[in-house]
């Protein structure tokens, strides 16, 4: 079982911290980094990857030190060959096909010749693309690209997985396909980290959740860690039309934030909406169990500064 | 699920079917009969694949390795359309202004062409990708590089052969005419590349080949970049070939040096 260690790390870009403070012991199973734009997941989730050094900090795997700000170039080849990442965009090399492409990332990844054929048809198969398939890169769609680079990321089916947005661009069919292969991953004891800003997309998949605020580590712990963080703080009501559930939110203050609005059959209107922690709402909303992404806007909309309990 | 484990004649593999329940509570739209049975297939390779280790993967890749996984990624096609394209060159300028002027001008753009080959990486943006791999981002450009060098001067000892062949020169000359300006131009390409990326290597190259051949333009005399010929120039070529290599093993120093540091030569900002 490969674990991560990732201390106080920080990393300047920009003369401002792009993260800061982060502590965390990264272990077997999906983790989810989630967060808004420019929170610093990319950047995390790049240092994790050795694509580049900490300005202060380090990372260790299996005890070892392996940032590129280390000492020993053996532990970083080490980690690096047990290593599978997925940069949140990349290019690819337009004239190999998908075979090709996977192929020559595998021969990078030192894996044993003997065994790299049947790796890269699985990793493509997996992936959802043909390994029979000749069509060069500069012909595949922009999805199609995507796959190529996941099932580069996994054709050494590696101990520590790092996708960057691993869904983005792909169909329902494609992203269920993608947790299959997360899942598969995780149950065979890799350490799958995905970082990914929308919550939907690792709902259900992670077993622990990270989410980053201003680059800071706004969360850590079980996504039902979460959402009991938020109970009591999504409420639901029913309106008669559309235009009434405007006017009725649930404390009679602009400080709730509408989580959804769906229109029911009959023509009424089901609002959910989360709340700050202690408020007491009007009668016609009725208390709701939150969803995961409920609780994530809770933390980000009215969470304390820090819910670091790792 | 049991229609997929039928069709797959694995109704009674527990395992097969611990692998289908654990992709089945996804909440998305049921996939086509096609689609299932290629999860399934999926899933269940995964299942029976290994446990996740690097067991079989060996991380110490020898730079000779890498030369000939990078000479093997190159593509026949890609290796063909630039020999073709410097030999119509060649010939082309030869037939024209004569085989020395066609080794001093031909062979330098061959090399620039073969070099920017070597920056491809950062070019395609493959170098993220390339840098997560074991040999690191400069063992692999200093691999690219070598299997460049080796091109380039298979094709300039052509060129030497063609020329002196014809009788115009003597092969030293010919050398010097055409491996003065190529390691120049290779030197600063490579130098610049590595600081500010590889457009900008492209644009130093061009200045300097156009700074070169502004002399001839003005009607100041023969361009530096000239070939070696009566009249001179031969300080000019050695002290070419002198900078040139010095910025050479610069560059390949500095990427020795950065081995094996992530970040990728050329590779631009990474800020979030």
């Amino acid at each position: 079982m490969g674990s991560g260690t990732h201390r106080q790390v920080r990393s300047k870009a920009k003369r401002a911290w792009a993260v800061c403070g982060i502590d965390h012991v990264f272990v077997a199973g999906v983790t989810a980094v989630v967060g808004p734009n420019g929170s610093g997941k990319t950047t995390l989730l790049r240092l994790l990857a050795t694509i580049r050094a900490p300005a202060r900090g380090e990372v260790v795997f299996e005890g070892r030190r392996v940032d590129t700000g280390g000492v020993s170039s053996a532990d970083i080849r080490r980690y690096r060959a047990c290593l599978g990442y997925l940069p949140q965009s990349f290019g690819l090399y337009p004239g190999m096909s998908s075979r090709q492409f996977v192929r020559y990332i595998g021969e990078l990844k030192a894996v044993d010749p003997r065994e790299l054929d049947e790796r890269v048809d699985r990793a493509l198969v997996m992936c959802g693309l043909d390994p029979a398939c000749n069509r060069t890169l500069s012909r595949r769609s922009e999805g199609e690209r995507r796959r190529t680079g996941l099932a580069a990321a996994v054709v050494a089916w590696p101990r520590v997985a790092i996708l960057d947005e691993p869904m983005r661009s792909s169909d329902p069919i494609e992203r269920l396909r993608c947790k299959g292969l997360l899942r598969a991953l995780a149950d065979a004891g890799a350490v799958c980290i995905v970082a990914s800003s929308a919550i939907s997309d690792v709902d259900g998949l992670c077993d622990r959740l990270l989410v980053l605020d201003g680059g800071r580590l706004a969360f850590a712990g079980a996504p039902h860690e979460l959402t009991a963080m938020a109970q009591g703080c999504v409420f639901t009501a029913e309106f008669p039309s559309a235009a009434a559930c405007g006017h009725q939110p649930p404390t009679g203050t602009v400080d709730t934030v509408i989580a959804s609005a769906s229109r029911r059959p009959g023509g009424t209107m089901r609002v959910r909406a989360v709340t700050p922690p202690g408020w007491t709402p009007s009668p016609e909303w009725v208390p709701a169990r939150p969803s995961l992404e409920e609780a994530y806007l809770w933390l980000r909309t009215f969470g304390a500064s820090s819910s670091y309990r790792d | 699920m049991e229609n997929i484990l039928r069709e797959l004649g694995i109704e009674d593999d527990d395992e097969a079917r611990a692998a289908l329940c654990m992709i089945e509570p996804y909440p998305a739209p049921a996939p086509t009969p096609d689609e299932s049975t290629a999860v399934a297939r999926a899933a269940l390779a995964a299942a029976a694949g290994r446990s996740v280790s690097s067991s079989s993967s060996s991380p110490a890749l020898t730079t000779r390795a890498v030369m000939l996984i990078q000479f093997r990624s190159m593509g026949a096609r890609e290796l063909a359309l630039g020999l073709a394209l410097f030999a119509a060159a060649f010939v082309a300028v030869a037939a024209t202004w004569g085989g020395l002027l066609a080794a001093s001008a031909v062979c330098p753009l061959y090399g620039v062409m073969f070099l920017l080959y070597s920056l491809r990486a950062g070019y395609y943006g493959v170098d993220e990708m390339e840098s997560a791999c074991p040999v690191g981002p400069a063992q692999l450009m200093l691999a690219r590089l070598l299997v460049a060098g080796i091109a380039d001067l298979a094709a300039g000892l052509a060129a030497t052969c063609m020329v002196a062949l014809s009788g115009q020169a003597q092969p030293g000359m010919v050398i010097l005419s055409w491996i003065a300006p190529a390691t120049l131009f290779a030197g600063v390409a490579l130098a610049v590349s590595l600081e500010f990326g590889p457009t900008a290597a492209i644009g130093a190259v061009s200045v300097i080949g156009a700074l070169g051949l502004l002399p001839r333009g003005l009607h100041l005399g023969s361009s530096p970049l000239a070939p070696v010929g009566p009249g001179g120039w031969i300080h000019w070529k050695l002290i070419y070939t002198a900078c040139g290599m010095g910025l050479i093993l610069l560059s390949m120093g500095k990427l020795r040096r950065s081995e094996p540091c992530g970040q990728a030569p050329g590779g631009g900002d990474y800020a979030d």
